[in-house]
Protein backbone atom coordinates (compact mmCIF):
# COMPACT_ATOMS: atom_id res chain seq x y z
CA UNK A 1 0.00 0.00 0.00
CA UNK A 2 1.24 3.50 -0.67
CA UNK A 3 2.41 5.45 1.91
CA UNK A 4 0.08 8.71 2.36
CA UNK A 5 1.67 12.19 2.39
CA UNK A 6 1.64 14.25 5.34
CA UNK A 7 -2.06 16.10 3.53
CA UNK A 8 -3.76 12.94 3.46
CA UNK A 9 -2.38 12.49 7.10
CA UNK A 10 -3.27 15.33 8.60
CA UNK A 11 -6.67 14.89 6.79
CA UNK A 12 -7.60 11.39 7.87
CA UNK A 13 -6.24 12.40 11.39
CA UNK A 14 -8.44 15.36 11.85
CA UNK A 15 -11.55 13.41 11.14
CA UNK A 16 -10.44 11.27 14.15
CA UNK A 17 -8.16 8.41 11.74
CA UNK A 18 -6.03 7.00 14.97
CA UNK A 19 -3.57 5.03 12.11
CA UNK A 20 -2.85 8.48 10.85
CA UNK A 21 -2.48 10.31 13.70
CA UNK A 22 -0.01 7.47 14.87
CA UNK A 23 1.98 7.11 11.39
CA UNK A 24 2.88 11.45 11.83
CA UNK A 25 3.77 10.31 15.51
CA UNK A 26 6.15 7.67 14.40
CA UNK A 27 7.87 9.76 11.28
CA UNK A 28 8.34 12.97 13.20
CA UNK A 29 8.59 11.46 17.14
CA UNK A 30 12.40 11.25 17.03
CA UNK A 31 12.83 14.52 15.56
CA UNK A 32 10.25 16.39 18.05
CA UNK A 33 12.11 15.06 20.88
CA UNK A 34 15.79 15.98 19.18
CA UNK A 35 14.64 19.83 20.34
CA UNK A 36 14.79 19.80 24.00
CA UNK A 37 17.62 17.01 24.44
CA UNK A 38 19.35 19.53 22.08
CA UNK A 39 19.06 22.09 24.78
CA UNK A 40 19.86 19.84 27.60
CA UNK A 41 16.49 19.67 29.05
CA UNK A 42 16.17 16.79 31.70
CA UNK A 43 14.23 13.92 30.10
CA UNK A 44 10.86 14.50 32.56
CA UNK A 45 10.85 18.14 31.05
CA UNK A 46 11.78 17.16 27.80
CA UNK A 47 8.80 14.58 27.89
CA UNK A 48 6.57 17.02 29.13
CA UNK A 49 7.96 19.86 26.21
CA UNK A 50 7.17 17.08 23.73
CA UNK A 51 3.16 16.11 25.03
CA UNK A 52 2.40 19.59 24.85
CA UNK A 53 3.35 19.64 21.13
CA UNK A 54 1.10 16.70 20.16
CA UNK A 55 -1.12 17.74 22.07
CA UNK A 56 -0.95 21.26 20.13
CA UNK A 57 -0.91 19.64 16.75
CA UNK A 58 -4.20 17.51 17.92
CA UNK A 59 -5.31 20.21 18.04
CA UNK A 60 -4.50 22.21 14.90
CA UNK A 61 -4.74 19.31 12.61
CA UNK A 62 -7.20 21.50 10.15
CA UNK A 63 -4.94 24.28 10.47
CA UNK A 64 -1.44 23.71 9.57
CA UNK A 65 -1.31 25.62 6.12
CA UNK A 66 1.72 23.85 4.78
CA UNK A 67 1.38 20.09 5.18
CA UNK A 68 4.80 19.91 3.28
CA UNK A 69 6.48 22.10 6.19
CA UNK A 70 5.05 19.82 9.26
CA UNK A 71 8.76 19.49 10.35
CA UNK A 72 9.36 22.53 10.33
CA UNK A 73 6.18 23.58 12.48
CA UNK A 74 6.60 21.15 14.67
CA UNK A 75 10.32 22.00 15.87
CA UNK A 76 9.18 25.94 15.82
CA UNK A 77 5.87 24.50 18.18
CA UNK A 78 8.32 22.33 20.57
CA UNK A 79 11.28 24.81 20.45
CA UNK A 80 8.85 27.65 21.96
CA UNK A 81 8.06 25.85 24.58
CA UNK A 82 11.55 24.63 25.28
CA UNK A 83 13.03 28.18 25.65
CA UNK A 84 9.28 28.74 27.88
CA UNK A 85 10.66 25.69 29.84
CA UNK A 86 13.88 26.79 30.23
CA UNK A 87 13.54 30.19 31.55
CA UNK A 88 11.51 28.69 34.04
CA UNK A 89 14.08 26.33 35.32
CA UNK A 90 16.34 29.10 35.02
CA UNK A 91 19.82 28.81 33.42
CA UNK A 92 21.47 29.25 36.91
CA UNK A 93 20.71 25.76 37.96
CA UNK A 94 23.33 23.66 37.18
CA UNK A 95 22.02 21.47 34.09
CA UNK A 96 22.39 17.79 34.62
CA UNK A 97 23.04 17.12 31.06
CA UNK A 98 21.69 13.93 30.00
CA UNK A 99 20.16 13.03 33.34
CA UNK A 100 18.90 9.72 33.09
CA UNK A 101 14.81 8.59 34.31
CA UNK A 102 15.91 5.46 35.88
CA UNK A 103 18.96 4.12 37.34
CA UNK A 104 20.17 2.53 34.31
CA UNK A 105 23.23 4.36 32.71
CA UNK A 106 23.48 7.49 31.11
CA UNK A 107 23.93 8.54 27.46
CA UNK A 108 27.57 9.63 28.36
CA UNK A 109 27.83 7.03 30.94
CA UNK A 110 27.77 4.32 27.57
CA UNK A 111 29.74 6.38 25.09
CA UNK A 112 32.13 6.32 27.44
CA UNK A 113 31.94 2.66 27.81
CA UNK A 114 32.10 1.87 23.95
CA UNK A 115 34.41 5.05 23.38
CA UNK A 116 32.14 7.37 21.75
CA UNK A 117 34.40 10.19 20.67
CA UNK A 118 31.78 11.80 18.31
CA UNK A 119 29.27 11.53 21.45
CA UNK A 120 31.71 13.46 23.36
CA UNK A 121 32.56 15.83 21.12
CA UNK A 122 29.18 16.74 20.14
CA UNK A 123 27.82 17.07 23.96
CA UNK A 124 30.74 20.26 23.88
CA UNK A 125 29.33 22.03 21.42
CA UNK A 126 27.01 25.10 22.08
CA UNK A 127 23.20 24.97 22.30
CA UNK A 128 22.42 26.35 19.11
CA UNK A 129 25.16 24.32 17.15
CA UNK A 130 23.69 21.03 18.78
CA UNK A 131 20.35 21.66 17.36
CA UNK A 132 21.37 23.11 14.45
CA UNK A 133 23.44 19.45 13.82
CA UNK A 134 20.67 17.49 15.36
CA UNK A 135 17.89 18.92 12.90
CA UNK A 136 20.06 18.80 9.94
CA UNK A 137 21.12 14.91 11.18
CA UNK A 138 17.31 13.78 11.52
CA UNK A 139 15.48 15.67 8.98
CA UNK A 140 17.37 15.90 5.77
CA UNK A 141 14.70 16.82 4.04
CA UNK A 142 13.92 20.70 5.96
CA UNK A 143 14.96 23.40 3.83
CA UNK A 144 17.65 25.99 5.11
CA UNK A 145 14.98 28.32 4.73
CA UNK A 146 12.56 26.05 7.62
CA UNK A 147 15.49 25.15 9.56
CA UNK A 148 16.76 29.22 9.85
CA UNK A 149 13.04 29.71 11.02
CA UNK A 150 12.89 26.93 13.31
CA UNK A 151 15.65 27.79 14.83
CA UNK A 152 15.43 31.81 14.66
CA UNK A 153 18.45 32.66 12.96
CA UNK A 154 18.30 34.59 9.37
CA UNK A 155 18.28 32.29 6.92
CA UNK A 156 21.02 33.85 4.85
CA UNK A 157 23.52 33.25 8.24
CA UNK A 158 22.43 29.51 8.70
CA UNK A 159 24.87 28.19 5.65
CA UNK A 160 27.79 29.48 7.83
CA UNK A 161 27.14 28.84 11.22
CA UNK A 162 26.21 25.10 10.48
CA UNK A 163 29.40 25.29 8.81
CA UNK A 164 31.41 26.67 11.53
CA UNK A 165 29.27 24.30 14.17
CA UNK A 166 30.81 20.97 11.69
CA UNK A 167 34.36 22.54 11.58
CA UNK A 168 34.33 22.84 15.35
CA UNK A 169 32.88 19.01 15.76
CA UNK A 170 35.73 17.91 13.22
CA UNK A 171 38.40 19.55 15.57
CA UNK A 172 37.23 18.55 18.67
CA UNK A 173 36.87 15.00 16.76
CA UNK A 174 40.54 15.63 16.29
CA UNK A 175 41.68 16.43 19.64
CA UNK A 176 40.02 12.88 20.51
CA UNK A 177 42.22 11.41 18.00
CA UNK A 178 45.24 12.71 19.95
CA UNK A 179 44.32 11.58 23.63
CA UNK B 1 37.86 8.69 14.47
CA UNK B 2 39.95 9.96 11.93
CA UNK B 3 37.83 8.62 9.50
CA UNK B 4 34.72 10.67 10.29
CA UNK B 5 37.03 13.75 10.72
CA UNK B 6 37.63 13.92 6.78
CA UNK B 7 34.13 12.32 6.08
CA UNK B 8 31.83 14.18 4.37
CA UNK B 9 29.16 16.90 5.76
CA UNK B 10 26.20 13.92 4.79
CA UNK B 11 28.05 11.02 6.56
CA UNK B 12 28.97 12.98 10.01
CA UNK B 13 25.54 14.10 9.83
CA UNK B 14 24.75 10.18 9.29
CA UNK B 15 26.74 9.06 12.14
CA UNK B 16 25.52 11.39 14.53
CA UNK B 17 22.17 10.31 13.86
CA UNK B 18 23.02 6.83 14.49
CA UNK B 19 24.64 7.52 17.70
CA UNK B 20 22.18 9.99 19.09
CA UNK B 21 19.73 6.98 18.18
CA UNK B 22 21.38 4.80 19.99
CA UNK B 23 22.15 6.83 23.14
CA UNK B 24 19.66 9.32 23.80
CA UNK B 25 16.80 7.70 21.59
CA UNK B 26 12.86 9.32 21.65
CA UNK B 27 11.79 7.03 25.15
CA UNK B 28 8.70 4.61 24.71
CA UNK B 29 6.84 6.02 27.10
CA UNK B 30 7.18 9.51 25.16
CA UNK B 31 5.40 7.91 21.87
CA UNK B 32 2.56 6.33 24.14
CA UNK B 33 2.00 9.80 25.23
CA UNK B 34 2.13 11.45 21.78
CA UNK B 35 -0.13 8.93 20.77
CA UNK B 36 -2.96 9.26 22.72
CA UNK B 37 -2.92 13.48 22.27
CA UNK B 38 -5.27 12.54 19.57
CA UNK B 39 -7.77 11.97 22.22
CA UNK B 40 -7.30 14.71 23.85
CA UNK B 41 -8.59 17.21 21.63
CA UNK B 42 -11.45 20.06 22.48
CA UNK B 43 -14.68 20.84 20.64
CA UNK B 44 -13.94 22.22 17.56
CA UNK B 45 -16.08 25.20 18.35
CA UNK B 46 -14.05 26.63 20.93
CA UNK B 47 -12.42 29.74 20.75
CA UNK B 48 -8.65 29.84 21.74
CA UNK B 49 -7.70 32.93 24.11
CA UNK B 50 -4.67 34.76 23.28
CA UNK B 51 -1.73 34.65 25.65
CA UNK B 52 -0.94 38.54 26.54
CA UNK B 53 1.93 38.65 29.14
CA UNK B 54 3.38 35.25 31.02
CA UNK B 55 5.89 36.27 34.03
CA UNK B 56 8.01 33.31 32.98
CA UNK B 57 10.90 35.77 32.59
CA UNK B 58 10.74 37.07 36.65
CA UNK B 59 12.44 33.95 38.01
CA UNK B 60 11.47 33.26 41.40
CA UNK B 61 7.92 34.59 41.43
CA UNK B 62 5.13 32.77 41.15
CA UNK B 63 4.43 32.37 37.29
CA UNK B 64 1.43 34.51 36.17
CA UNK B 65 -0.34 34.01 32.82
CA UNK B 66 -2.79 36.32 31.47
CA UNK B 67 -4.91 35.29 28.62
CA UNK B 68 -7.86 37.16 26.74
CA UNK B 69 -10.50 35.95 28.86
CA UNK B 70 -8.59 35.16 32.40
CA UNK B 71 -5.36 35.08 34.29
CA UNK B 72 -3.35 32.45 36.02
CA UNK B 73 -1.25 32.43 38.88
CA UNK B 74 0.20 29.29 39.34
CA UNK B 75 1.39 28.46 43.00
CA UNK B 76 3.44 25.26 43.82
CA UNK B 77 1.88 22.88 46.34
CA UNK B 78 2.76 19.12 46.68
CA UNK B 79 2.50 17.45 43.36
CA UNK B 80 1.62 20.02 41.35
CA UNK B 81 -0.01 23.68 41.59
CA UNK B 82 -2.89 25.73 42.59
CA UNK B 83 -3.84 28.12 40.21
CA UNK B 84 -6.16 31.14 40.91
CA UNK B 85 -6.97 34.25 39.07
CA UNK B 86 -9.78 35.99 37.81
CA UNK B 87 -11.78 35.71 34.96
CA UNK B 88 -13.34 38.04 32.98
CA UNK B 89 -16.50 36.34 31.80
CA UNK B 90 -18.07 32.80 32.36
CA UNK B 91 -19.74 30.77 34.62
CA UNK B 92 -16.87 27.85 35.62
CA UNK B 93 -13.40 27.33 34.91
CA UNK B 94 -12.47 23.86 33.64
CA UNK B 95 -8.19 22.99 34.23
CA UNK B 96 -7.64 20.24 31.82
CA UNK B 97 -4.64 17.83 31.66
CA UNK B 98 -4.01 14.61 29.69
CA UNK B 99 -6.62 11.99 31.06
CA UNK B 100 -8.54 14.33 33.79
CA UNK B 101 -9.87 17.53 34.57
CA UNK B 102 -11.34 19.86 37.77
CA UNK B 103 -13.74 22.20 37.11
CA UNK B 104 -14.05 25.55 39.09
CA UNK B 105 -16.94 27.58 39.94
CA UNK B 106 -16.08 31.17 38.85
CA UNK B 107 -17.79 33.20 41.62
CA UNK B 108 -17.44 36.72 41.96
CA UNK B 109 -15.20 37.33 38.97
CA UNK B 110 -12.21 34.94 40.59
CA UNK B 111 -11.65 31.27 40.36
CA UNK B 112 -10.15 28.82 42.54
CA UNK B 113 -8.07 25.33 41.20
CA UNK B 114 -6.40 23.22 44.40
CA UNK B 115 -4.48 21.22 42.57
CA UNK B 116 -3.61 20.70 38.66
CA UNK B 117 -0.13 18.33 38.20
CA UNK B 118 2.75 19.32 36.75
CA UNK B 119 3.26 19.41 32.80
CA UNK B 120 0.57 19.61 29.75
CA UNK B 121 -2.23 21.88 30.68
CA UNK B 122 -4.93 23.81 29.82
CA UNK B 123 -7.93 25.91 30.26
CA UNK B 124 -11.60 26.49 29.41
CA UNK B 125 -13.60 29.41 30.22
CA UNK B 126 -17.43 27.82 30.06
CA UNK B 127 -19.90 30.19 28.58
CA UNK B 128 -17.40 33.17 27.67
CA UNK B 129 -19.02 35.18 25.37
CA UNK B 130 -22.74 36.40 24.93
CA UNK B 131 -23.60 32.58 22.99
CA UNK B 132 -22.80 31.28 25.45
CA UNK B 133 -19.73 29.31 23.89
CA UNK B 134 -16.47 27.98 25.82
CA UNK B 135 -12.95 29.93 25.52
CA UNK B 136 -10.04 27.92 25.79
CA UNK B 137 -5.98 28.84 26.18
CA UNK B 138 -3.31 26.24 23.96
CA UNK B 139 -1.64 23.95 25.95
CA UNK B 140 1.62 24.77 27.89
CA UNK B 141 3.75 22.98 30.00
CA UNK B 142 2.85 24.48 33.61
Amino acid sequence: MRDRDNTELLIDADRGDTAAWHEIVRRYARLVWAVPRSHRLSREDAADVCQATWLALAENLSRIRRPERLGAWLVTTTRRETLTVLRLRGREVPLDLWEAADDGPTPEERALARDAGLWRAYATLTDRCREILRLAAFAPELSFTQVAEAVGIPVNSLGATRGRCLAVLRRRLGVEVGR
Amino acid sequence: MIGLKVASDRALLDALALLVDDLDPTPESVAVRARSALVERSSSDMITMRLLSDSVHAPGRPRELAFTGLDLRFDPVVGGWEVTGPARAGTSVVARWPGGQVTAAVAAGRFHVERVPFGPVRFVLRGADASGRDHVTPWFVA
